[in-house]
């Protein structure tokens, strides 16, 4: 491994963009996910930076069920995201649609069948240091030596 | 539709101000909005349709997910019509602890959509004030319930859990916490010249389209209606509540009239502790057939459960009317109309506190 | 509406939305105020509003009904005129104005009340399966 690579990595452990995406959520989770920007928790501390836009991402964060009306959009919305990049889905209704899931409802549970996913972090809603912590554990893993596994 | 339209632009559904997911569609000649619509069906879950035929206690928690932002009052006002239906009383103490927790929950969600509209018109420090404000909130919801969001503390004849001693020192203490530190940052927002900039005149709804458009809550208190559902809620009635009414209709109203309610609820909260009667927590009762409709005041404004149930206690015929359904409508139709830029656009939109997760269920 | 990029078609999302169990009530009412069928008042709404607007209808109607309880005019109460040109404005001003000057002149020409209120609901019905 270079030293240009090593340095790569060390500066991509510090520096992690973040776009949050609802996709049929009740808000809960997305409400967590607010709280962690809050000073208590303070995800900036981390060099972890929600702003929400998917070109400047390198984790896309998804809770929600998914509804109809993404069944195109998330995919496009992945594909907007460069590379190198990771999806943590948040809560129990990407995985399994939670209580949603039941005949008659209009979910189409689990997300990971329309995109790839790297992380689940289950419950409902998870807290905020359970989501940092996922963060944290999961990028250094997704983003090391990117350039030599291409 | 018209003719004069220079750019039609679209806003959302991802978009960096936004909580959720929803796409306003602006019509603009220059850079002024000349119409708007709102697309939803981001978040469609159908629970309404889930919710038919299974027992009370499945839709209980069913309906306390429709909105994780606003999930005690969902609770609370379903459970109150099972009440209501089977005629089950609830005891005294837990009459009072259900308005401390709804009170909680109203802080909360205010402080929380007064974080969004300060992002939204880029003030992050007040955000930032107010979110960590909200953590204090939700640290006593969670001391008193168990939970951080989905508490389930209510349920028919009862609360869950009592409210201690030791607890109930510890949420006036809080109390005085939230007080003292709002009223600073309260005057921050009188007082800050670029929020009155961003805010005053900005967005307007006048008091006769909001009661076209039947806009409630907050939204509709501050454009000079004198709507609230917690005047009709006994426990509420007992405790002298008198809503706050503002006349200015504009986004500096709607904001600074949730930081209004906000200190009116920690009065409240204060009023119950010190009023809390003894007794049991949990009276008991039977949920069986009936059907009934029943309104209680969300902290975006009036939650209408209209339930049917059959003999065993199941929901047979459920229909939800969240507040957000109004607002947002009163905001897309009424508000934006004449906005004078697509940065107003969402900061308008922000103020009206809007909820997708409620409005669509 | 101008085009949009990235357009879908709202039209089942929406068909959800007027189907929902209060929504179902109140269009029921309308569709037997006007003596219609309710589909086709149901395609002529999802067509003529949004979808935050179709979530609306039953709260509009409601202050529609407060508004109606106070006022005195009766055939614009039975043809429902406030209620289309204002709290659910899916006809304009000035059709509801013809219709209303139509059914004005019939009463004055002899013709009864209830006759001419049924003559308007044809009219109403006219204009709305015109684009359905």
């Amino acid at each position: 491994m270079g030293i240009i690579q090593s340095i790569k990595n060390k500066v991509r452990q510090r520096s992690i963009h973040v776009c949050y995406v609802n996709v049929g959520s009740c808000n809960g989770c997305d409400i967590e996910i607010l709280a962690c920007l809050s000073p208590r928790y303070d995800i900036e501390q981390y060099g972890i930076y929600v702003h929400n836009n998917p070109r400047e991402a390198d984790i896309l964060l998804i809770t929600g069920a998914f509804c109809e009306q993404w069944e195109d959009k998330l995919a496009d919305l992945w594909e907007m995201i460069p590379e190198p990049k990771a999806a943590i889905t948040i809560g129990n209704c990407p995985v399994s649609g939670c209580t949603f899931n039941r005949r008659g409802s209009f979910v189409n549970p689990p997300v990971s069948k329309h995109i790839p996913v790297a992380a689940s972090i289950p419950g409902c809603p998870p807290r905020p240091t359970e989501i940092i912590e996922t963060i944290l554990q999961l990028a250094p893993l997704v983003f090391k030596d990117y350039e030599e596994k291409k | 539709m018209k003719k004069t339209v220079d750019v039609s632009l679209p806003i959302g559904p991802v978009h960096p101000c936004f909580k959720e997911p929803a796409r306003i569609k602006c019509e603009t000649a220059g850079e002024r909005v000349l119409s708007a619509e709102v697309e939803l069906g981001y978040v469609k879950k159908g629970i309404e349709r889930i919710m038919v035929g299974r027992p009370w206690q499945e839709v209980m928690f069913l309906a306390e997910r429709i909105c994780g932002i606003c999930s005690v009052i969902h609770n609370m006002v379903f459970i109150e019509t099972v009440e209501r239906i089977s005629n089950i009383d609830v005891p005294q103490r837990a009459a009072y602890l259900r308005v401390i927790v709804n009170e909680l929950d109203r802080i909360q969600s205010h402080l929380l959509a007064n974080y969004s509209y300060c992002y939204t018109i880029e003030h992050e420090t007040l955000a930032m004030y107010l979110i960590n404000l909200r953590e204090t909130a939700l640290d006593q919801l969670e001391l008193i319930t168990g939970a951080r969001i989905t508490c389930a503390y209510i349920i028919p004849g009862g609360v869950r859990f009592d409210l201690k001693q030791e607890d109930s020192l510890k949420l006036s203490s809080a109390m005085d916490k939230i007080e003292e530190d709002l009223s600073r940052f309260t005057a921050i927002f009188e007082g800050g010249p670029m929020i009155s900039l961003r805010s005053k005149d900005v967005g307007i709804l006048t008091r006769d389209d909001a009661i076209v458009s039947h806009a409630v809550g907050p939204t509709a208190r501050a454009s000079g209606l004198n709507a609230d559902q917690r005047t009709n809620h006994p426990t509420y009635q007992k405790l002298g509540f008198k809503p706050v009414v503002m006349n200015s209709c504009d986004n500096y109203a709607r904001v600074m009239m949730r930081f209004k309610e906000v200190f009116q609820s920690i009065e409240l909260i204060r009023k119950c502790i010190k009023e809390l009667p003894e007794g049991v927590i949990r009276g008991g009762g039977v949920v069986g057939e009936g059907e009934f409709t029943w309104i209680g005041e969300a902290p975006r404004g009036e939650l209408t459960y209209h339930v049917k149930t059959d003999k065993y206690g199941r929901v047979i015929e459920i229909g939800i009317q969240t507040p957000s359904i109004m607002n947002i409508e009163a905001c897309a139709h009424h508000m934006l109309k004449g906005v004078d830029s697509a940065a107003d656009v969402t900061s308008t939109f922000i103020s009206s506190d809007p909820c997708i997760a409620c409005n669509e269920r | 509406m101008t085009e949009y990029i990235y357009e879908k078609d709202l039209f089942g999302m929406k068909y959800r939305i007027v189907t929902s169990p209060i929504h179902d009530k109140v269009i029921t009412c309308l569709a037997e105020c006007l003596d219609m069928n309710i589909q086709d008042l149901r395609k002529y709404l999802i067509e003529n509003l949004d979808m935050s607007f179709l979530e609306n209808i039953p709260a509009r109607y409601n202050s529609w009904r407060i508004y109606d309880a106070k006022s005195d005019d009766i055939i614009s109460s039975k043809l429902c005129m406030k209620l289309f040109s204002e709290y659910i404005p899916v006809l304009k001003d000035n059709e509801i104005k013809e219709i209303r000057e139509k059914v004005d002149g019939m009463i004055k020409s002899g013709v009864t009340q209830d006759m001419a209120i049924k003559q308007g609901k044809e009219m109403i019905r006219e204009k709305f399966s015109k684009w359905a």
